[in-house]
């Protein structure tokens, strides 16, 4: 330990006090540095072999400590505005800024460009509760969020600021402020359920997802601030206002967005109570309407989530339901939204994620609706006989659905029939045994099939009219990876639609709607016997002469779009009466048919309302439509009603420009007009040619309203051009109003004939006792169901007060869907006995196997006729 | 002449002094070092000497700045516990960003020279 003699003290302490005021300027702790001195002179006078530092050895060491001739004079002190920090930063300060960053680069960069990836590829989001991309001026957007906030995370260092990529400093500031808009718009869009997605966070570790953009948001604005302060600390230009450039991202986000607040107001406003509104949307809709979007918004389970949706909602009160949109897309397109394949799902290959296609809205329900995926027609065989004596025919339509997805599926089908058919018979293969239908009331049947069918999931189907010719088929469930096979009969009176001519059509029936599709390449297979050789088939048929029975044999495609096959079929020479008997009866009596011939030049009616949908589906039809409107005869007084979103009408020909066609267009108030103008020029008919009509209509009081009025006299004669649903038609089936033109071939000449009467009709009455003309030929006992068919028309005419009851029960006791009444078959004797059904005896369903009394008059007139046939082909040519 | 010799002296002297802490930094960026240490290795340094007298009150202010930790070491149980310095973190981030700047620098002031050159 070295000592120090008071004088060398001295000198030294006097030394340093001379020194003290320079050091402070300098910013050093002088007392440090003396202390640092004097250790210096220590050292010396050690390494000299001295016990005590004397006088002599501060002077040299003073010396020493100042003799380098290039010293530097003392540094300038610092700025008075900057005072040196007290002490070095702390190791938490340190490990908390380190923390920060990694947490700032997870949430602010990793999480949102996750989460777009993520959404890209799965369509999360816009599966469930909205599409937060549905541009790519959105993903652009999006994606700029963390490239800014990785981009700000590297420039928010001193390092990168005094880089030479230091001069983009302001652009950094500038897409900071980008990202800061654009995540405060999501942020805010997903705060209904950021609550949500935070507790699962805290509670189950997941749910990131609908946190991104409000982490993104945060982290942008802790990033602003990191730039501010790395600025201050390298005195760098500022950086670009953040609300410069923030501002005009959220407000592009809120301009992006345009296109779905269009088509929310557009959605809402288009199925209106004011036609004007209505019109105004639909327009608004078709001018500058999103279709895709429109269409998502027809899928869309989960309404009105996003924040933009409820400002509609709230604030203008747009609020679309999923049939307002569904609605809304028809008036717009003309097409159902279920004609039209769906929206691809976001995602890769088109697939999402979440597979939610389980939901079926319109199960149980009475309409068709969209086709489910992999539910599917895996069989399909068409089976019938004619018996052209008695002019009947019969046919079995074997269905086989196959349903390949992971939940049970209701297979659901409108059935267009032959004209005046009607259903006989329904059969369900359970556990490989057909049961046979129970028929009943029609809401006694709707109800025994919800019940079993839709809460207790067993397996029914159910079979209930839609319209004149037309059946809903209802199937559920169909199983798991299994099949359901289920047969409709069909009687069906052969159309004698000239009756100068002997021959007689039968269209077969088809799929007007289903929600299935057909397996690939899947055909109906087609037998008819027949008593007599028909005279042609449709396409993909051939005829097959023999004896006794000939037969129409071929293959049509199961899913087509085109037209049903036509049959044509000859009658006799006269044809002659049949005399059907069933012991459903009373005792001692049976059903008379005869064939209703018309007068020699049948007249066209001296005035005709003509309805003409507008729809943009009518356009390829022009054509047709302009020929039949020229086969009218110019002494026929015409009213021309165009049935657009504002019907337009004429009591002139067809003026040019006349026929236009956009959209879809609700016929309601078109058939009003033309109603009102029929009954006021003695009912005359009205023709309303219109292409499917998937809309009920909300303009028919005035329809209806005439038809109440008219007692029977008003008739409309509908023509459908093409497939699909007539809501309208389906809507107004108790008045007994619309009668399909019979559609046998080309409407051209179909439909003047049908306006004619060119056709003949099948007369059926009741006769007993001595009233039964002798001689008369026994018929198929298909006559006595349609006659039953024919009697619950008569006995529900709308202006009837009482028959109701009557016609139930022979509806009942016939077997017969009509439209009040339906046929369902259940699993079990306690489900029957619970809905007070009772289901047919196999003995008194129909069937293609000849009936006695036929098949005795085949075998004992095949031959006849087969040997007259040859004799008249190996008579020698006059 | 002897204008000219004044002048690069004062220059040089103006730019010691903020050379001279980019100098200490970078000496104690590899290990930790006492004040001879340092010293020592300045000299090292062309035109970088510089006497004890003035090397401690600027160890001090660094230190007071932040940049600079100082560990105590007893070297011996008799004699005087010696003084250790080295970079704090702050200290390592100026240092980079120093060490930035005077390549900047370094490489405008090439670039300059090339635009004049003919």
């Amino acid at each position: 330990m070295i000592s120090w003699n008071p004088e060398a003290l001295e000198l030294f302490q006097r030394h340093c006090e001379d020194r003290r005021a320079a050091l402070l300027a300098a910013a050093a702790d002088p007392d440090e540095v003396f202390s640092d001195w004097k250790g210096l002179i220590e050292s010396r006078a050690a390494s000299l072999g001295e016990s005590e530092v004397a006088a002599a050895r501060v002077r040299s060491g003073l010396a020493d400590l100042f003799s380098a001739l290039n010293d530097l004079p003392p540094a300038d002190p610092p700025p008075p505005a900057a005072p040196p920090p007290a002490a070095s930063p702390s190791a938490v300060r340190v490990w908390f800024h380190r923390g920060a960053t990694i947490f700032l680069w997870l949430l602010g960069v990793a999480l949102p460009l996750g989460v777009l990836l993520f959404e890209l590829t799965a369509g999360f989001c816009s599966e469930i509760l909205f599409d937060p991309v549905p541009t790519w001026a959105h993903v652009l957007l999006i994606g700029l969020v963390p490239v800014a906030n990785a981009w700000a995370l590297l420039a928010a260092s001193r390092t990168w600021i005094l880089s030479p990529q230091g001069r983009l400093f302001r652009w950094v500031g500038l897409l900071n402020g980008i990202a800061i808009g654009v995540s405060a718009f999501y942020a805010l869009q997903f705060a209904i359920v950021t609550p949500f997605a935070a507790m699962a966070v805290i509670y189950f570790g997941v749910g990131l997802i609908p946190l991104a953009p409000l982490l993104s948001f945060v982290s942008a604005l802790v990033l602003r601030t990191r730039l501010h302060r790395a600025r201050r600390l390298t005195q760098a230009p500022p950086p670009a206002a953040g609300w410069r450039s923030a501002l005009p991202a959220f407000l592009l986000m809120i301009l992006l967005g345009t296109p779905q607040w269009i088509v929310q107001a557009g959605a809402a406003r288009a199925n209106d109570p004011d036609p004007a509104v209505r019109v105004r949307a639909v327009r608004l809709l078709r001018a500058c309407g999103d279709r895709d979007l429109l269409l998502r918004k027809c899928y869309r389970r989960s309404e009105n989530i996003d924040l933009a949706s409820l400002m509609m909602v709230n604030l203008f009160g747009f609020s679309p339901s999923t049939v307002d949109a569904q609605n809304a897309y028809y008036r717009v397109t003309g097409s159902p939204f279920n004609a039209v394949p769906p929206p691809r799902l976001k995602g890769f290959r088109g697939q999402a994620l979440i597979d939610d296609s389980w939901f079926d809205p319109a199960l149980g329900g009475e309409q068709v609706a969209a086709r489910i995926k992999n539910l599917s027609l895996s069989q399909s065989r068409l089976d019938g006989r004619v018996d052209t004596a008695s002019g009947i025919a019969y046919l079995e339509w074997t269905l086989e659905f196959r349903n390949a997805s992971q939940t049970a599926r209701e297979a659901r089908a409108l059935i267009e029939l032959p004209p005046g058919g009607v259903v006989s018979r329904v059969t369900l293969w359970i556990n490989g045994e057909p049961c046979e239908a129970a028929f009943g009331g029609r809401s006694q049947t709707r109800q025994a099939y919800q019940q079993v069918a839709v809460r207790q999931r067993r397996d029914p189907v159910l079979v209930t009219t839609a319209g004149p010719d037309r059946v809903l088929l209802q199937c559920f469930p169909v199983p798991v990876d299994g099949s359901m096979k289920t047969r409709i009969g069909i009687t069906v009176p052969l159309a004698v639609p000239d009756a100068r001519k002997s021959e007689a059509l039968l269209r077969l029936p088809a799929f007007a709607e289903q929600n299935f599709s057909a397996a690939r390449g899947l055909n109906t297979s087609v037998w008819l016997e027949s008593d007599r050789p028909a005279l042609s088939a449709g396409a993909g048929l051939v005829l097959v002469q023999g004896a006794p029975l000939s037969s129409v044999q071929g293959d049509i495609p199961a899913d087509s779009p085109a037209p049903a096959p036509v049959v044509r079929l000859p009658l006799a020479q006269p044809v002659r009466p049949v005399l059907a008997r069933d012991n459903r009866l009373h005792a001692d009596s049976a059903i008379l048919q005869t064939l209703e011939v018309p007068a020699a030049e049948p007249a066209f009616p001296a005035a005709i309302a003509i309805v003409i949908d507008g729809s943009a589906r009518m356009k390829p039809h022009a054509g047709t439509l302009r020929r039949i409107l020229e086969a009218i005869p110019p002494a026929t007084q015409q009213y021309l009603v165009l049935a657009s979103d504002e019907p337009e009408s004429t009591e002139h020909s067809l003026p040019d420009g006349f026929l236009r066609f956009a959209g879809g267009c609700d016929n309601g108030a078109a058939l009003g007009l033309a109603a009102k103008w029929a009954a006021a020029h003695g009912h005359a008919p009205v023709l309303w040619l219109h292409a499917a009509q998937p809309l009920e209509s909300s303009d028919l009081e005035a329809l209806r309203q005439i038809a109440d009025f008219s007692r029977g006299r008003l008739a409309i004669h509908s023509h459908q051009f093409g497939p699909g649903a007539d809501r309208v038609s389906e809507k107004l089936a108790d008045l007994q109003l619309i009668h399909p033109v019979p559609g046998v071939g080309d409407p051209v000449r179909d439909i003047p004939a049908a306006l004619r009467g060119d056709a003949a009709r099948w007369q059926r009455e009741v006769v007993s006792g001595d009233a039964i003309p002798p001689g008369v030929s026994d018929g198929s006992s298909h006559v006595v169901r349609l006659w039953a068919a024919g009697e619950i028309a008569r006995l529900t005419q709308p202006y009837r007060k009482t028959g109701r009851d009557e016609a139930l029960e022979l509806a009942r006791t016939f077997q017969l869907v009509t439209p009040i009444s339906g046929a369902v078959v259940l699993e079990t004797a306690a489900q029957y006995k619970a809905h007070d059904l009772t289901p047919a005896d196999p003995a008194t369903a129909p069937g293609i196997v000849p009936e006695p009394g036929t098949l005795g008059l085949l075998l004992l007139g095949g031959p006849l006729l087969l040997a007259l046939r040859r004799r008249k082909c190996t008579a020698p040519a006059e | 002449m002897s204008e000219n010799t004044s002048y690069i002296a004062q220059w040089m002297t103006q730019m010691r002094r903020g050379w001279l802490e980019a100098c200490i930094f970078n000496v104690l960026a590899g290990e930790e070092l006492h004040g001879y240490g340092i010293m020592n290795r300045l000299q090292e340094i062309p035109g970088l000497g510089i006497s004890e007298g003035s090397l401690y009150p600027l160890l001090s202010r660094l230190r007071l700045q932040g940049l600079l930790a100082v560990r105590r070491i007893e070297d011996s149980p008799d004699g005087p516990a010696r003084k250790v310095y080295g970079l704090t973190p702050r200290g390592r981030q100026i240092l980079a960003l120093m060490n930035d700047h005077f390549e900047l620098m370094k490489r405008q002031n090439q670039i300059s020279k090339k635009r004049n050159s003919p």
